[in-house]
């Protein structure tokens, strides 16, 4: 399975209602057809370079798949033959977008389960420790010792696992906004030429 | 006289931009002249990898009409 890039322009000069309608039909498609969509991105109404069927505005909107290449026939056929459509391209996807997409996904996965797997292990002592409190009235104290110890120690745990999330998305933050300032140094570079 | 100019440095490579989207009008228009036509490396001192990619990167804005295939020169 290859992931692609499917891009098409709508017809704008149609009720909102039916432009949402042509590109959900896409995406059923996609899914219907044993695809999995990655990440939708409408891009809203935008000027034509040149114009289609004397429009000079299109609305665009892609989508990054992963499927069989029985789906590319289809979705060509559907895109072709409905003339609203005014342009499509489906291309193997090659962006490094995706990828960095998936280790985010992987790693909040990764944080989760592990956030899981703290929890359950003192909900684990928390329940071993109740039966004891029943049966021997002595222990109690000590049994409460822990106890409190414990809940003292679970936020404790549980806080610095939190900061970390924090402070990865804020480095993720940070990054981004970084490659955008690259791009636009790429732009003001112009007068060069 | 001969001129020593500075050899141009691709600004991907500088820039550290291994993919370049079709979609972003705003880098693409950068590589065209007013005709539209795609200035070749030596005018702009792209690295043959990244021309390569700008190349296919605008064929394919074209298709979209997010790039022109042709418009007039001024005269």
């Amino acid at each position: 399975m290859k992931v692609y890039e499917t891009t098409f322009i709508i017809n704008p000069q149609m009720e909102d209602a039916t432009i949402d309608n042509k590109v959900n039909v896409v995406s059923e498609i996609i899914s219907n057809n044993s695809g999995k969509i990655l990440h939708a991105d409408h891009m809203g109404t935008r000027k034509l370079a040149y114009q289609i069927k004397g429009l000079t505005q299109g609305y665009y909107a892609s989508f990054i798949f992963e499927s069989n290449t029985d789906v590319l026939k289809i979705l060509d056929r559907h895109l072709k033959l409905d003339e609203t459509y005014l342009r499509h391209l489906t291309i193997v996807y090659e962006g490094d977008m995706l990828e960095k997409k998936q280790r985010e996904k992987e790693q909040a996965q990764k944080e989760q389960a592990q956030k899981e797997a703290e929890s359950e292990n003192t909900d684990v002592k928390e329940t071993d420790t109740k039966p004891v409190k029943t049966e021997e009235p002595e222990i109690k104290t000590e049994v409460k010792a822990e106890t409190e110890t414990k809940i003292d120690s679970e936020p404790v745990a549980e806080k610095p696992a939190a900061e970390e999330v924090k402070a990865d998305t804020e480095v993720k933050k940070e990054v981004e906004p970084k490659s955008s300032t690259d791009n636009e140094s790429l732009y003001n570079e112009e007068d060069e030429l | 006289m001969r001129e020593t100019r500075r050899r141009k440095v691709c600004r991907f490579c500088e820039n550290k931009i291994s993919y370049i989207n079709y979609k972003e009008e705003r880098v693409l228009k950068r590589f065209v002249n007013e005709r539209g036509k795609i200035i070749p490396r030596r005018v702009t001192g792209n690295c043959a990898k990244h021309q390569r990619k700008l190349t296919t990167a605008i064929k394919r804005g074209r298709i979209l009409a997010i790039m022109a295939f042709e418009s007039e020169s001024y005269r």
